[in-house]
C-alpha cells in the first residue's frame, strides 16, 4: 500500500553585514524576524555565526592566530554574548577573554561584522505540507511559479503559497518535479523539495541547497507566504 | 482511518491533556523559533480555524522534527492510532539523521 508524502520547503538562510563603531552589534529583522528569536545560546547552539573582517586596528585573541587584513574571521561562540531577546551581540575584549575575544577598532568603518544564520528559526521560512493538501500550481512569469496548499490557519477560503524561482521556461520541469514528489510511494515520509542553504560566501560556514530529484527545474529559491503572516 | 495521538502528560486525566486527530485533518508544519515547531490541523470544532500542537525540541532541529514526524505519520500501524511523540522519538529516521536522543522533548496542545 502506497503512503503519503510530506513536502518540505525552506527559504535561503540569511546573512547580514553590519559596519559598526564598537563591539556591540545590533542585528536586524533582515537576519531574523523578530530579532528576539535570538537568545543567549544562539551562538553555542549553532543558530548563528559571527564574523569580523580582520583589520590592522584589531587585536585578536590567541585562538585566531594572525589573520590577514580583509579576511572574515569567525569569532568563536565563547568570544561573544547575545542579549536574551534584543538581538544584540557583544564581542568580548581580549582583556575579558584573551583566547576568544577581539579588540575592535575605535574607527567605525574598520569594524565590518557579518552574521550568518545557520538554521531556520523564523516562522514562515521553513514549512512542511502533506501532498494531499496540494491545490495546484500556476505560472507567475517565465521563472516564477506559485504552488498552492490549503492554509495551515484552517481558513477554508485561504491558501499558503510557495513562490518558486526556477530556470526560465522550466514550468513543465517543475510540474513534473511536483507530480513525482506528491505521488504516494511505498515508504512515504518527508520529501525535501527545496531547502535553501546559506547565502554567505568565503570563510563562512557554507550550507548547500537541498533539492528534490536532481532539481531538473533549476530551482534557485523559494518564498514561503503563509496565510495570516 | 489513521489517527494521530498527542498527550502532554501520562496518564492523560485532565481537560486538554491529550487529543486524537485524524491524519486527514493534518494541514502543515511550520517553524516557530529555534526550539519550537508547530503542527496544524483542521479545527476540531469544525470552525474555520486550526487546532495545533506546539512541539518543543533542541535548538535548531525544526527540519529534523519535520522529517521524523512525517516518517511517523507515514508509518504502519496495527491499531490505526499513532502516538506521534513516542514513534517520532524512536523512528529509524532519527538514527539516519544522527540523532542520539529524543528530538521531541515536550508538546503543548491547543484545541
Amino acid at each position: 500500500m502506497n503512503k503519503e508524502k510530506f513536502l518540505i520547503f525552506a527559504e535561503a538562510l540569511t546573512t547580514e553585514d553590519v559596519d559598526n563603531s564598537d563591539k556591540t552589534v545590533q542585528t536586524t529583522t533582515s537576519l531574523v524576524d523578530p530579532v528576539s528569536l535570538l537568545n543567549a545560546t544562539s551562538g553555542t547552539d549553532g543558530i548563528i555565526e559571527v564574523q569580523l573582517k580582520a583589520h590592522a586596528d584589531h587585536t585578536f585573541g590567541s585562538a585566531y592566530g594572525s589573520p590577514s587584513a580583509g579576511v572574515y574571521v569567525t569569532i568563536n561562540s565563547s568570544g561573544y554574548t547575545i542579549g536574551a531577546s534584543d538581538g544584540i551581540i557583544t564581542i568580548l575584549t581580549t582583556t575579558e577573554d584573551d583566547v576568544n575575544g577581539v579588540d575592535v577598532s575605535s574607527t567605525a568603518n574598520n569594524n565590518d561584522f557579518r552574521i550568518n544564520l545557520l538554521q531556520h528559526i523564523d516562522g514562515g521560512t521553513l514549512a512542511c505540507f502533506p501532498a494531499s493538501r496540494f491545490r495546484g500550481m500556476q505560472t507567475v512569469d517565465a521563472d516564477e511559479t506559485d504552488l498552492y496548499f490549503d492554509a495551515g490557519t484552517g481558513d477554508l477560503d485561504a491558501v499558503d503559497v510557495i513562490k518558486v524561482t526556477h530556470g526560465a521556461g522550466k514550468y513543465q520541469e517543475l510540474a513534473e518535479m511536483v507530480r513525482d514528489a506528491i505521488s504516494p510511494s511505498k515508504t512515504g515520509g518527508a520529501v525535501e523539495f527545496f531547502v535553501g542553504g546559506s547565502t554567505a560566501t568565503g570563510t563562512a560556514t557554507i550550507i548547500d541547497d537541498v533539492s528534490y530529484n536532481g532539481n531538473p527545474a533549476g530551482i534557485t529559491s523559494v518564498d514561503i507566504q503563509l496565510d495570516g503572516d | 482511518m489513521k489517527t494521530l495521538y498527542f498527550s502532554e502528560t501520562s496518564p492523560a486525566d485532565a481537560a486538554g491533556d491529550a487529543i486524537l486527530l485524524p491524519i486527514s485533518s493534518f494541514l502543515s508544519i511550520d517553524v516557530l523559533s529555534a526550539t519550537t515547531t508547530i503542527m496544524q490541523f483542521k479545527k476540531v470544532d469544525g470552525t474555520h480555524d486550526n487546532s495545533h500542537i506546539t512541539i518543543t525540541h533542541p535548538a535548531g532541529k525544526s527540519l529534523e522534527v519535520m522529517k521524523v514526524v512525517s516518517a511517523a505519520m507515514a508509518g504502519n500501524t496495527r491499531s490505526n492510532v499513532i502516538d506521534i511523540v513516542e514513534l517520532a522519538n524512536t523512528h529509524p529516521v532519527g538514527g539516519i539523521l544522527g540523532e542520539t536522543s529524543s528530538l521531541i522533548t515536550g508538546i503543548s496542545i491547543s484545541e
